[in-house]
């Protein structure tokens, strides 16, 4: 009671001071935090720019990049700040922003994220900017291709992002087995790498995945292989429930079943990748496979090659991502965001982060530079990418839904919950449902 | 409850004297002296900070959520009211079904296990001998130790190559399981390292209850002849009935709401096996960005668990307060 007391006679004042100390304080929480984009002050352009994965190799070449940009446009008054944020979280953590109005001006995703961007106004198209860029036509059109939607052309390329199959040479020697012509094939010889100890694997034929993202790019190279697709042409409608698709589901489950790899995976241990130990003899990759090796188990990269997958019923079609930089289409400063996306797209930085990150070349003028050829498996790998045929995942806004049911269903299938015709049946109808909504 | 100077008769009239004035009347007459006046804003004063951060990082975003909940909100696009299609969704989607049941499986495990083992592990320290700090310390261990760093060291254990559990179950003949791949085992793994994770918390709490609980009537059972399983029975359990209340709402509520490791260990899988409501909700909302769908499902999960605090405290509240 008595420290009440004394207010009441004579702290009437300090109580008022109080609410106006604290009125203020709350005034100020409010008004700074709805103050934080990073604009202008006096003529000066603050940009920000987000850089998809945090390894230090990432933010070693980006920071460079940055700073040479900021040099260069320092008489312009334009600066840019770059974050990196891991691929695990850059969805959630760009779409709140952008829906939250302070996302980034400039951020690199994946080009099959533009349909469901571009269809919530978030990104700007580039048309305009491309016609006047000179190193439009240096660009392998593919990947420009792949961040467009409705004829609108949403990305500036960093980086290719193609899988291929890598194999352990010395392993299928003394299995005495080559590369085979066919998935069937492939099959059949797997049995031959497997090493086992009780019922725990000490090497097994290859490692998959088995729920998303990564099962759905795996699943899906084997899928075109047959000569089957997940969407209808003109992507209306679904068009999984085929005898190709079954056939895929087959060839997939059949390693798990037939004990040829765990169902757990072989992760290799750490950092390490699985073919680097030798715990597995081939695996489905991209080009970041090549640099995981050569950095974790140095030894075993001359055992490694690089292959265009067997082929499936109808031949072989490889998975083709690619990731770049797209502007907020909500930026202040849209002129000088596309000064700093050309700046990044220009020879020597698309050479310097392919060269220094092992990022598969964008630009046709890097694809045959000399730093290529310095790497053996890179080398082999970007010349695979000229010559198998590539297919990449479709440009739809409802893109991120149709994955995970197609995921979802073939791990049903793999896990045995369901039949492989039912699980394309149940696809079919739940991507239809999806398209409709 | 707790009542040390057992001469002082525990139970007091629970019912205030009947009042001749009306509830607006005694208002009025508080609210008429400048006193009180004065003592309110200094009360309400020095809870304000409190309160404002409660409204505006709380209140407000549960209002605007269970609105979201009648709208087609994607974080992109405003959205439209879609009345209550959302809920009739939720009726038709498998995904959901499996998810409650999920939730309800993984609670039928966790609870009644943290509580008993929780339980034990309070008698057990709850006596004193040298270095037994040391052990209500080790058990409490687990509980500040973060869900991602715990996630990552049970993965280990977990691994179906290389884990140790497996190498234990090997070396004693056993064939390994895949703990955190196979459909049937992945919710049970989950639910152990969560009772491993949470007894500790509780412990504490029931630590804290059986210390209240007056010596003497021990002492006078003992006379009386009573050994100490009939002490427990008769005395300690009984008396404890608040703090296992209380124990048994907090873990409800908690189990209810698992997310952290869920995310960190197998995102659900395998098959969905471990798709609970919060992980769904989180599937749904940031992930495909059905927001308004997400929110409905938040509400059914909220009154689901208002629901369940709602039966619990009309069970017990007759037998919480344990007459001495």
């Amino acid at each position: 009671m008595e420290p009440v007391t004394r207010i009441n006679q004579k702290g009437e004042g300090k109580v008022k001071k109080w609410i106006v100390c604290m009125l203020t304080a709350v005034l100020l929480v409010v008004v700074t935090a709805c103050g934080g984009e990073g604009t202008s002050g006096d003529g000066e352009t603050e940009l920000t720019i987000w850089v998809a994965g945090n390894s230090n190799q990432i933010q070693e070449t980006f920071r460079a990049i940055i700073d040479d940009f900021n040099e260069q446009y320092e008489s312009e008054g334009i600066t840019a700040n770059v974050q990196f944020e891991p691929w695990g979280e850059l969805d959630q953590k760009l779409s709140t922003s952008l829906a939250g109005g302070v996302g980034p001006d400039v951020f690199m995703h994946g080009a099959a994220a533009a349909a469901g961007f571009a269809a919530g106004n978030q990104i700007e198209p580039l048309n305009a900017y491309f016609d006047d860029w000179a190193d439009y036509s240096e660009f392998n059109p593919g990947y420009l291709e792949a961040g467009a939607v409705d004829g609108d052309y949403y990305v500036v390329p960093i980086q290719g992002a193609n899988r291929m199959m890598f194999y352990r040479e010395d392993i299928f020697q003394e299995a005495g087995v080559e590369i085979p012509e066919t998935l069937d094939e492939l099959l059949e010889i797997s049995e031959a790498f497997v090493e086992r100890d009780g019922s725990r694997f000490v090497r097994a034929a290859t490692t998959l995945p088995t729920e998303g993202n990564d099962l759905q790019q795996i699943w899906s190279a084997f899928l075109w292989s047959n000569g089957g697709d997940i969407l209808s042409e003109d992507f209306s409608e679904a068009a999984i429930n085929s005898e190709e698709a079954v056939k895929a589901i087959e060839f997939y489950k059949a390693f798990f079943d037939r004990e040829l790899t765990p169902i757990a995976g072989m992760g290799g241990q750490g950092d390490q990748h699985p073919l680097g130990t030798g715990e597995v003899a081939f695996t489905f990759d991209g080009v970041w496979a090549i640099d995981q090796i050569l950095t974790y188990t140095p030894d075993a990269y001359e055992h490694i090659k690089v292959a265009a997958p067997p082929r499936g019923l109808e031949g072989t079609t490889t998975l083709v991502g690619s990731s770049g930089f797209f502007m907020n289409a909500n930026s202040d400063h849209k002129d000088e965001a596309w000064k700093l996306m050309s700046f990044i797209g220009n020879r020597d930085n698309i050479e310097k982060v392919s060269s220094e990150l092992k990022f598969l070349p964008v630009r046709l003028d890097v694809a045959e530079a000399d730093f290529v050829k310095e790497d053996r498996l890179f080398y082999e790998f970007v010349q695979l990418t000229t010559e198998v045929d590539g297919k990449a995942n479709p440009n739809v806004p409802r893109w991120t839904a149709i994955r995970d049911i197609v995921a979802a269903n073939v791990e049903k299938a793999i896990y045995g919950q369901l039949t492989p015709q039912e699980a394309v049946e149940n696809a079919e109808k739940e991507i239809n449902e999806e398209i409709n909504r | 409850m707790a009542n040390n100077e057992p001469n002082i008769p525990v139970n007091t009239p629970s019912s205030p004297p009947p009042s001749k004035k009306s509830y607006f009347q005694r208002k009025k007459e508080y609210w008429g002296s400048t006193q009180n006046r004065k003592r309110a804003i200094a009360g309400y004063t020095f809870i304000a900070p409190a309160y404002l951060l409660f409204v505006v990082f709380l209140f407000i975003p549960v209002i605007w959520a269970f609105y979201l909940s009648f709208t087609s909100y994607t974080i992109f696009t405003p959205g439209e009211i879609v009345g209550i299609n959302n809920y009739q969704r939720l009726m038709n989607d498998n995904a959901f079904r499996n998810a409650l049941w999920n939730t309800t499986y993984y609670a039928l495990m966790v609870i009644p296990l943290n509580i008993s083992i929780s339980l034990c592990l309070a008698l057990l320290v709850n006596r004193k001998m040298r270095g037994m700090n040391f052990f209500r310390a080790a058990y409490y261990v687990p509980v500040v130790t973060s869900i991602i760093a715990a996630s990552m060291i049970w993965m280990w254990l977990y691994d179906s190559n290389n884990g140790l559990i497996n190498y234990v179950l090997i070396q004693l003949g056993f064939n390994p399981q895949s703990w955190l791949n196979d459909p049937d085992l992945a919710l049970p793994a989950l639910a152990l390292m969560r009772v491993w994770k949470g007894v500790g918390w509780n412990m504490v709490i029931f630590l804290a209850g059986l210390q209240s609980i007056p010596k003497t009537l021990y002492e006078a059972a003992s006379i009386e002849g009573a050994g100490r399983w009939m002490s427990f029975w008769k005395i300690t359990w009984p008396l404890l009935a608040p703090t296992t209340f209380f124990v048994f709402v907090m873990a409800t509520i908690s189990t209810f709401q698992t997310f952290g490791e869920i995310y960190a260990m197998t995102s659900g899988g395998p098959v969905q096996s471990t798709t609970t409501l919060v992980y769904l909700i989180f599937v749904y909302g940031f992930e495909r960005y059905e927001m308004g769908y997400a929110s409905a499902i938040a509400f059914v999960l909220f009154f689901i668990i208002l629901t369940l605090t709602l039966i619990n405290m009309f069970i017990t509240q007759k037998k919480v307060n344990y007459d001495l």
